[in-house]
């Protein structure tokens, strides 16, 4: 596959296109279901969620001979995606949430996929900024890094950690009884 | 199983193949779009990396805010001085490339209602070192308000607020609550109800009459009922109303007409042999049928009416009671009116019945107790009318003082009725604070004040032991005399209540231009008012509105304890209704009839 007419607007060599593009799709293959859990914990509607991540996306494609030198991308992903998704609430100017919808509480998980729905579940209970910080964090990022993605102070970082923990043990407790985390 | 368990059995998921043909997807029309030059929509390119990228916190803060359409305001604590961003400015309608702004101003922008919880969420937040939230009003420079979000944020040197404009959100959000809020609290039309029967009231039954004979031709039937013994009256019409309505097509419409007697609307053509056959199958079916061991006689009227009847629906109601009483008067099951009757006869007939009801004074007086709720204590009693029916017993009049008020003779009604109950004051009959109907319409006459002085003279009664309620299912016909009459009466020392209030005529401008003492708020306010959240709203403000003017408040119709104590937690002065007390006769002192005054101990 070759477009040679591409090449001259976006300053990228000919012979490198082709080489990006497998490398973007491995991108995007690697990183999309991580940055589209993330940016769904706002409980903004998923068309909102999907055009963000896609704007996102197309940026680094456009800039990809810049952003394939970053350390991890995804971070990179979420945090432009993050500040699409908000602009456009803000232009939206009314709520974009959707009906609290959420379906009942599973109950104690008998394998992993029905752990994620159960984790999913949690985290949609939980204000999105703390949903966020702690996905996050255990996707592996350290806290300066969760602040430069999300615009956050160190401190507020730290809290919303601490107090996603705290809420997501006493939700863990209602759904898996009395030997949980809570009782402790 | 603890959360972490579960946080690492969730870990070890792996998207589904469909979610994986998704996302290839996904890069594929990003790519697509990336050949056909496709702009990403405006936001202006940040390419830092978050990985590496050492900004600060401020900075990093302020970037993600300007691209997001937010203002941030931060105070430094080494430098002690306040900025703000452009953006932020801007949202206050103040376009500004100064970075320093004085506390001052930005308090001038701060609504004064909202400076006390924003001042609080920001020392909170400083005092724990912890992030909070805050929506408050700000005063932009033109004057307007809108409504803002902060995040507040604590920084290693100072405090950092991440401003958004939410007020198109905060006016959505607020009208949602609010149409919540009218949802839990709208009532079904319960009016058209009666309380103690289920069955749908006069008032309600006259409209659809009216409705029905603008419409089309029908049929008025009235089934007068007597139980040949004595039964709960309330128990029997709802039976007998089942009875019927199951007789009756579901297009029919039944209701109370007058205590033991049902009118049933049926639409449509009948010849007069089908109409007395539907009056006389009622009368039979009500005939044969035992209610709780007793046995119903009744008999029934019937008018038909042409298309566009000229006779109103009361007027058809009217013609149809009437056959029915000549019905029962000649010994016939029913008695059937092909034609409504000319307007002056039955005027005539209307106001013979009323005259000769005074004349013959088929009327007696009965007194119900009124609770103090304040002392637990039966402090006053409310003289009702009873009229004698056909039979003799004494019944609840509101069918017949509604006809002599809308044929305009109610006022010998009232006469008749201060005289007598002064009468029985005079003797001795009570000695509680007295409570005496009045219609609306009466006090237009000239003569009812000096009526009432004499009165109270002869029988040697203080006008002090007395309240006039003025009833006012009527409107107030003349609001001069009226306002004459009750400044007059109070001159005497009486007092003048509002019964009713809430439905009717009554205004709430009559409270402003009336020296009433007492407002009486209407049984349909307080027959639900323990599973009717908008009755307590009402109950509740009505009561402080009329404390606040001047006036005590009678809750009437109290149907339980439990509504009697939600009454007095809102200050309701007086209680009256069955479970207080039911109205027993007034009677000469010498015949010793004993009030009902049922122990009340259990209210406290």
């Amino acid at each position: 596959m070759s477009h040679p007419h591409h090449a001259a607007r976006w300053d990228e060599p000919e012979h490198l296109d082709d080489r990006y593009d497998t490398e973007f799709n491995e991108l995007v293959f690697q990183t999309y279901a991580k940055a589209e859990g993330v940016l769904r914990l706002g409980g903004d509607h998923q068309d909102l969620v999907r055009d963000a991540l896609h704007e996102a996306y197309l940026i680094a494609r456009r800039k990809w001979a810049e952003i394939r030198e970053f350390d991890a991308p995804l971070g990179w992903v979420i945090k432009t995606a993050h500040n699409v998704l908000r602009r456009e609430k803000a232009k939206a100017g009314r709520e974009t949430m959707l009906p609290e919808e959420l379906p009942g509480a599973p109950g104690t998980p008998a394998d992993s996929w029905e752990a994620e729905q159960l984790r999913r579940h949690w985290l949609g209970q939980l204000p999105p900024r703390q949903a966020r910080v702690f996905e996050l964090a255990e996707e592996g990022f350290t806290n300066p890094e969760i602040g430069r993605i999300l615009g956050l102070a160190d401190s507020s970082v730290r809290f919303y950690k601490h107090a996603a923990r705290r809420r997501l043990r006493e939700l863990a407790g209602e759904t898996l009884g009395g030997d949980a985390d809570a009782a402790r | 199983m603890r959360l972490d368990d579960v946080l690492q059995l969730a870990a070890a998921h792996r998207p589904s193949t469909l979610e994986q043909m998704r996302f290839r997807r996904v890069a594929r029309q990003v790519l697509a779009d990336h050949r056909r030059h496709a702009e990403p929509t405006g936001l202006d390119l940040d390419l830092t990396d978050p990985m590496t990228t050492p900004e600060d916190e401020y900075t990093r803060i302020a970037r993600a805010a300007h691209r997001t359409g937010r203002g941030v305001v931060r105070w430094d604590r080494v430098r002690g001085g306040l900025t703000w961003t452009p953006g932020m400015a801007a949202m206050l309608g103040r376009p500004t490339t100064d970075e320093v702004v004085t506390a001052a101003t930005l308090m001038g922008y701060l609504h004064a209602d909202d400076l006390v919880t924003v001042t609080a969420a920001i020392e909170k937040a400083w005092a724990l070192t912890r992030p909070d939230e805050v929506t408050f009003r700000a005063r932009r420079l033109d004057g307007t308000i809108r409504y803002l979000h902060a995040l507040i944020e604590i920084l290693d040197d100072g405090i950092v607020a991440t401003c958004e404009d939410v007020t198109a959100r905060e006016l959505a959000r607020r009208e949602r609550e609010r149409q919540a809020r009218r949802e839990e609290m709208l009532c079904a039309e319960l009016g058209a109800r009666e309380a103690g029967t289920g069955l749908a009231a006069r008032d309600y039954l006259i409209d659809e009459v009216d409705r029905a004979r603008r419409t089309g031709e029908g049929i008025v039937v009235v089934v007068a009922t007597e139980p040949k013994a004595p039964v709960d009256r309330d128990e029997l019409a709802a039976d007998i109303g089942r009875l019927l309505t199951e007789a009756n097509p579901s297009r029919a419409v039944l209701g109370l007409a007058a205590p033991g007697q049902f009118g049933v609307l049926l639409r449509g053509a009948t010849t007069p042999a089908e109409a007395e056959r539907l009056a006389v199958t009622a009368v039979e079916r009500v005939r044969s049928h035992l209610f709780s061991g007793v046995r119903v006689n009744a008999w029934a009227g019937a008018v038909r009416f042409p298309q566009g009847a000229e006779a109103s629906g009361f007027e058809l109601l009217s013609d149809a009671e009437h056959a029915a009483r000549q019905a029962r008067r000649s010994g016939h099951v029913a008695q059937i009116a092909a034609t409504p009757a000319g307007r002056a006869v039955r005027l005539r007939r209307s106001r013979a019945t009323v005259l000769s009801a005074v004349a013959n004074e088929r009327f007696a007086l009965f007194a119900q107790p009124i609770l103090d709720l304040d002392l637990n204590r039966v402090t006053r009693h409310e003289i009702l009318l009873r009229v004698r029916g056909e039979s003799g017993d004494p019944v609840a009049p509101w069918a017949f003082l509604d006809t002599a008020e809308r044929i305009g003779q109610i006022l010998p009604v009232d006469r008749w009725v201060i005289d007598h109950a002064i009468k029985l004051i005079g003797q001795g009959a009570l000695d509680s604070h007295c409570q005496i109907n009045v219609s609306g319409r009466s006090l237009a006459d000239p003569g009812l004040l000096d009526h009432v002085t004499r009165s109270l003279t002869k029988h040697n009664v203080r006008a002090g032991r007395l309240t006039f309620e003025i009833t006012e299912t009527a409107a107030i016909e003349n609001r001069n005399e009226a306002l004459a009459f009750a400044t007059g009466i109070r001159q005497l020392g009486a007092q003048l209540a509002l019964d009713d209030f809430g439905t009717g005529h009554a205004s709430l401008l009559h409270l402003r231009t009336l020296p009433v003492d007492l407002v009486k708020i209407d049984g349909r306010f307080i027959t639900g008012l323990t599973r009717t959240p908008a009755d307590r709203s009402l109950v509740e403000r009505l009561t402080m509105i009329c404390h606040d003017l001047g006036m005590r408040v009678v809750a009437e119709c109290v149907p339980d304890d439990e509504t009697a104590a939600l009454l007095r937690g809102y200050s309701v002065d007086f209680a009256q209704g069955f479970h207080i007390g039911r109205p027993v006769p007034m009677a000469d002192p010498a015949e010793h009839i004993e009030l009902d005054l049922r122990p009340i101990s259990k209210l406290g």
